[in-house]
């Protein structure tokens, strides 16, 4: 009687364990890819995040700009003009002013490095464009093509690009002159400072909005 | 004997429990894991419709100003363009679509007159996202033609009171500018109130400029600014200035709303008012959550800027200044 009361306690078996074993291997086999997949996903969208709001912060800046040279508009070449250094981003102050810049690490309009995206390199071209189709123009006829690149990794094996395209025209946003004199505001540029890292983002504003400070 | 059995069905209970103990657990895990794993897909996706929605605003934006610039460039574009035609580009590299369409509000025709406004969409089309983008194009007004920027309405005082601005407890006024026969519509460009913070500076207040109905009431909102109230005057009563940007094309005859509105708690603002006083073409707005009152007799200090204009344009063919909106996606 003792020995059938004792065999009622008796532990888990060995076939019992081995197919607990099997399951609960299976089970954390799947957990572990799960959470591969979901941290893929994330690095995805951090990625992603990353470059077009580089790009975008860029190309709203470079949007705000005037289509010309206004401290001397009738010489419509692209590039810098006098007084204009390539390496100080903050006197530039038409669209083509841009052309050939190639930083990294990024910088914001009045060239504080932005260190925590050090992996990442800019680029920008600016064209002149057909108005007949949007292409590469000899001349200027009053358009002007712009590409904003965010590069990861240039040159390297896991390079990711993010392209934007823009036009600006002669005729475009902020072209036409108040009938009264008044300051407008044309780029906003923002920081946002949270857990040690920032972000800063841009927006370029479409309608002559009077600066409050003026 | 019957303890045998007793004992051996008890061993196989255990022995069943084991399992559904582990399928239990390895349910729960594959839930856990499957939900995360979703909703990490949901946020990239999320963020991908975000980001396509960004770009989408931005080509909208170059498809007004490629339009402009290739109208710009043909004398006969009323004739070579169709009214609500839609004309797709999509230059070497550019990874999204650009559109731009005509409108001719009034009559549906381009060419029919060589001095009608028209409206200009640019759309931009990238990923899943559609943004239009939606310009006057017309004939500017020329500086002979404009006069202001002045105070176009105002009253300036004597008060006999003061009142709070708080959240539920709005201050505002009706007013309806005076023009010459001529005028042929009107702007706001800036609006300045006499008020000063009130208490702990804690509240924000609301600067808003309305449409007015028929009984002189807010209607549309028009324009809004929000000021922190430690950015407000501090200590005595002074002028805060609202610049106004979007207030453009009003019909003379016809009034506006500025109110002053409270939110967060305790008071956003002490404003002096006047009270018994006569006033024409305004009227003090008290109330909140929508319903407003009105007192013919009682004013807050407040000065309109605005422009009007004396034509609707003689001037060249440009982008009307302020008329950038965007606008629904078709």
């Amino acid at each position: 009687m003792n020995n059938l009361l004792a065999n009622t306690r008796l532990g888990l078996s060995l076939a019992e364990v081995v197919v607990a074993s099997v399951l609960v291997g299976t089970v954390v086999v799947g957990a572990l890819n799960m959470l591969g997949a979901a941290v893929q996903t994330k690095r995805a969208r951090a990625d992603l995040m990353v470059g077009a709001w580089l790009a975008d912060q860029l190309l709203a800046e470079i949007k705000a700009q005037e289509y010309l040279e206004p401290d001397d508009p009738g010489l419509g070449l692209i590039g810098r003009n006098g007084g204009e250094s390539s390496s100080d981003r903050s006197n530039w102050d038409d669209v083509d002013d841009y052309a050939f810049y190639n930083v990294s690490p990024p910088q914001t309009k009045d060239n504080t490095v932005l260190n925590e995206y050090s992996d990442w390199t800019r680029i920008v071209d600016i064209w002149w464009a057909r108005r007949v189709n949007g292409e590469l123009a000899l001349l200027d006829f009053g358009l002007k093509g712009i590409r904003v690149q965010a590069i990861y990794h240039e040159g390297q094996a896991d390079e990711k690009i993010v392209t934007r395209y823009a036009y600006r025209s002669k005729w475009g946003a902020l072209e036409q002159a108040p009938v009264y004199d008044e300051t407008v505001v044309t780029h906003i540029e923002s920081e946002l400072n949270l857990g040690g890292g920032a972000q800063t983002s841009s927006a370029h504003l479409l309608n002559h909005v009077v600066d409050p400070n003026n | 004997m019957i303890n045998n059995r007793i004992g051996r069905s008890r061993v196989s209970q255990q022995r069943g429990t084991v399992y559904v103990t582990v399928l239990g657990v390895a349910m729960i895990v594959s839930v856990i894991g499957l939900t995360s794993l979703h909703i990490s897909r949901l946020e990239l996706r999320q963020t991908q419709t975000l980001q396509d929605t960004a770009y989408a605003r931005s080509v909208a934006q170059s498809s007004v100003e490629y339009a402009v610039a290739k109208i710009e460039s043909d004398s006969s574009w009323r004739s070579n363009l169709v009214h609500g035609t839609e004309y797709s580009i999509t230059p070497t590299g550019f990874n999204a679509t650009m559109s731009y369409r005509l409108l001719d509000n009034d009559d549906n025709n381009l060419a029919d007159d060589a001095n009608e406004p028209v409206e200009i969409q640019g759309i931009g089309r990238y990923g899943d996202a559609t943004v239009v983008y939606s310009i006057t194009y017309a004939r500017s007004v020329t500086s002979e033609e404009q006069v202001g920027p002045a105070i176009i309405h105002s009253y300036g005082g004597p008060t006999s009171t003061n009142e709070n601005v708080a959240s539920g407890a709005y201050k505002g006024q009706y007013f309806l500018p005076s023009f010459p026969a001529e005028a042929t519509s009107w702007s706001v460009t800036q609006i300045d109130v006499y008020l000063q913070q009130n208490g702990v500076a804690t509240a924000t207040l609301h600067v808003n400029l309305y449409s007015a109905d028929g009984s002189g009431h807010p209607n549309t909102l028009l324009e809004s600014a929000s000021y922190p109230e430690d950015q407000l005057p501090a200590g005595s009563f002074d002028w805060h200035q609202v610049p106004i940007s979007t207030v453009n094309g009003l019909t003379p005859g016809v009034g506006l709303c500025l109110t002053l509105e409270g939110s967060g708690s305790g008071n956003a603002a002490s404003a002096p008012i006047a009270t018994g006083i006569s006033q024409t073409n305004s009227h003090m707005l008290r109330g909140g959550w929508g319903s407003w009152n009105d007192y013919p007799n009682d004013a807050i200090l407040y000065r309109i800027h605005g422009v009007y204009t004396t034509s609707s344009g003689s001037g060249e063919f440009t982008i009307t200044p302020g008329s950038w909106q965007t606008t629904a996606a078709f």
